[in-house]
C-alpha cells in the first residue's frame, strides 16, 4: 500500500523549498559546501540544519536559501544546484 | 535523598531545580514516545536532538542538586510516580502532532524563562549550566516556532484552540499570585513567580503573534498549587505515563 502525502499536513509546504548549508571549522579553512535541508520556513531550515549538521563543532555555520544561489556556469539542464 | 540538613534558603532552591529537572525529564519521555510521528527524517533528527538535550539537562540539573544530597540513584531510578515534580501540563498526553508541538513549546517556554533567571547566579557554576542550557535550547525554539508558522497556515483554529488550553496547563506552575515565593524570598532568584509568569506569558503572546496566530488563555486553577512540587494535581504522574517514561531494571542500571 502506497502512502498519500498531504505535504502541507506532513512536511509544511505544497512544493519542496531547499536550503544549502555551508560550513568551516576554522577561520583558516574554506567556508564548504555541506549539504542540503529541505523546510517549509527559514526556522525550520535552521533547527533542521543544526540537528543534522552538528556531529562536529563549527566555527562558521549558515544556510542559504537554494533559490537565492545565482550560478553564473551552469543553466537549463546543466544547473547543479538543485531547482524542482 | 542522603540524610542532609537543608536551610530554608538551600531547600527552596532544591524545590525549584528539582521541578526544573523532572520537567525536562518527563518532556525527553514525551519526545521518546512520540518521536515515530516525526513528519520526515528531518523531523526525527530534531527530536531527538531535543530530547538528548533535555536528558542532557536534567541530568546535570540532578548533579547540581547533589550538593543538598540529591543521589544518582534517587534521580533516576528510586522514585516513585508521586515523587517526579514535572509540570502538570505533560499529565495530558499530546493528542496530535498540533498539540504535541504546542505543549512542547509551552514547556519550554516555561524552562526558558526560569531557567533565565540563574543565568546570573552567585554559584558561578550553576550560572554557567544555566547559560548553557539557555543557549542549547535555542535551536529547539527555531523548530518549534517554524512549526508553529506551518500549523497557523494550515490549521490555525486548532492550533489556537490547543495554545489556549495548553497556555492555561503552562500557567498552572507559577502557582497563585498571593502566597509564599521561597527561592526569591530567600534570595535565590532575583525575580519573582510573578514576573517570570508575566515574562513567560508576554513571550509566548508575541512569539504566537510572530508565527501569525494568538493566544487567549483563561484563567487558570491554581487554587491547591504545591510549592514544593509545583503542581496542581496532588495525584502525581499518571501510572501509565511514568511506566513509559521510568528507567527499567533498577538491578541492571545500578552502577
Amino acid at each position: 500500500m502506497t502512502k498519500t502525502i498531504d505535504r502541507v499536513a506532513e512536511l509544511g509546504s505544497d512544493e519542496p523549498i531547499y536550503y544549502e548549508v555551508f560550513a568551516r571549522q576554522d577561520s583558516r579553512m574554506p567556508l564548504t559546501h555541506i549539504g542540503s535541508v529541505e523546510a517549509p520556513n527559514v526556522e525550520l531550515a535552521k533547527a533542521r540544519a543544526w540537528f543534522v549538521y552538528t556531529e562536529q563543532k563549527w566555527r562558521e555555520f549558515c544556510i542559504v536559501p537554494t533559490s537565492a544561489v545565482v550560478s553564473l556556469t551552469e543553466t537549463g539542464d546543466r544547473k547543479k544546484i538543485k531547482e524542482v | 535523598m542522603a540524610n542532609i540538613q537543608l536551610s530554608p534558603a538551600e531547600q527552596a532552591r532544591y524545590d525549584e531545580i528539582l521541578c526544573i529537572a523532572d520537567t525536562k525529564l518527563v518532556l525527553a519521555g514525551w519526545h521518546m514516545i512520540t518521536l515515530p510521528n516525526g513528519r520526515a527524517i528531518a523531523d526525527w533528527n530534531a527530536v531527538c536532538g531535543m530530547l538528548q538535550s533535555h536528558y542532557g539537562h536534567a541530568r546535570a540539573l540532578y548533579g547540581a542538586l547533589s550538593k543538598f544530597g540529591l543521589t544518582r540513584a534517587e534521580a533516576e531510578w528510586n522514585r516513585s510516580a508521586m515523587q517526579i515534580r514535572s509540570a502538570d501540563l505533560l499529565d495530558r498526553p499530546p493528542a496530535s502532532w498540533c498539540d504535541l508541538i504546542v505543549s512542547t513549546y509551552m514547556v519550554e517556554r516555561a524552562i526558558a524563562t526560569m531557567v533565565s533567571a540563574y543565568e546570573k547566579d552567585a554559584d558561578a557554576a550553576f550560572a554557567g549550566l544555566a547559560e548553557k542550557i539557555s543557549a542549547e535550547t535555542q535551536f529547539h525554539f527555531s523548530y518549534l516556532k517554524g512549526w508553529m508558522k506551518v500549523l497557523a497556515t494550515s490549521q490555525r483554529e486548532e492550533l489556537e484552540r490547543l495554545a489556549a488550553l495548553r497556555t492555561k496547563a503552562m500557567l498552572q506552575w507559577w502557582g497563585p499570585e498571593e502566597g509564599e515565593d521561597a527561592p526569591f524570598a530567600h534570595g535565590q532568584r532575583p525575580l519573582t513567580r510573578m514576573q517570570l509568569r508575566a515574562a513567560f506569558l508576554s513571550d509566548v503572546q508575541r512569539e504566537a503573534a510572530a508565527c501569525g496566530f494568538s493566544v487567549r488563555p483563561d484563567a487558570p486553577s491554581i487554587g491547591s498549587w504545591n510549592q514544593q512540587t509545583m503542581r496542581v494535581s496532588r495525584d502525581g504522574l499518571p501510572p501509565r505515563l511514568f511506566e513509559q517514561i521510568r528507567f527499567k531494571n533498577i538491578e541492571l542500571a545500578m552502577p
